[in-house]
């Protein structure tokens, strides 16, 4: 089964980047989130424990990009 | 029955008459409003996401835009632009003055309600002191606590509505 990085969106679910965790080249996959961080300021939640994710590892399955919070 | 027929005639003309007024005077602003079937949709969607997040982070939910998470010795209340913080098993005169809240904000103003309040979860669950950080109001910060660069602590519509209400008071 592949796993995904996704983001979550009222309209949709978008998928940064789908792989196959046993071949993937994870420094690839983190390099995508580490882009994307540095876009949005969202950063990586495992979505099975609800966690925050330093780097992503081969064991990660479901990984969502969690946007960050102003105080107002 | 010519009254009748004379009576129904005017009232459609006065019903038309008033449906092209309508139109007229509230379809003139272009809206980018989704339609409300996307937008029930939407909000659909971003309730599952909701549910997802509370059996994660294991927080209650109260009513529909309303939840609270216990984390060791505090209480959050989270609503959809708002948290308190209220500390567990101390007095009442101690729990008082350790108590607070915070408004925030999520740099993106299209969001449904249910998924500010699971974002929010996610990251008080994983970083507690990121509220005290919410309530300095010093800008937007990631789920690790570090501050993201070219937010303001204030959104753009309140800071609009906050200089109108200085101009109409001068």
């Amino acid at each position: 089964m592949n796993a995904r990085i996704l983001t979550f969106s009222s309209e949709g679910d978008t998928t940064l980047i789908e792989y196959d965790p046993e071949t993937a080249d994870m420094e690839k996959v983190n390099k995508v989130i580490a882009e994307y961080e540095v876009k949005t300021g969202a950063q990586p939640f495992d979505l099975e424990t609800g966690e925050r994710i330093g780097k992503v590892t081969r064991e990660h399955k479901e990984v969502l990009m969690v946007r960050p919070i102003a105080g107002g | 029955m010519s009254n009748l027929f004379v009576i129904v005639c005017l009232a459609a003309t006065f019903a038309i008459a008033a449906a092209m007024l309508y139109r007229s005077l509230f379809d003139l602003v272009p809206t980018n409003e989704p339609s409300t079937d996307a937008q029930a949709e939407a909000e659909e969607r971003a309730e599952k996401y909701l549910r997802r997040v509370i059996a994660l982070t294991g927080a209650t939910q109260i009513g529909r835009h309303y939840c609270v998470l216990d984390l060791g010795n505090a209480r959050f209340e989270v609503h959809d632009s708002y948290v308190s913080r209220t500390p567990i098993g101390k007095d009442f005169r101690e729990m008082a003055k350790a108590a607070g809240g915070t408004c925030f904000y999520i740099p993106n103003e299209h969001m449904p309600v249910s998924e500010k309040i699971a974002t929010a979860l996610l990251q008080l669950k994983n970083n507690p002191s990121l509220f005290e950080k919410w309530a300095a109001q010093a800008g937007a910060f990631k789920a690790d606590g570090k501050q993201m660069n070219g937010v303001d602590s204030v959104p753009t519509q309140t800071r609009l509505k906050f200089r109108l209400r200085l101009l109409s008071s001068k």
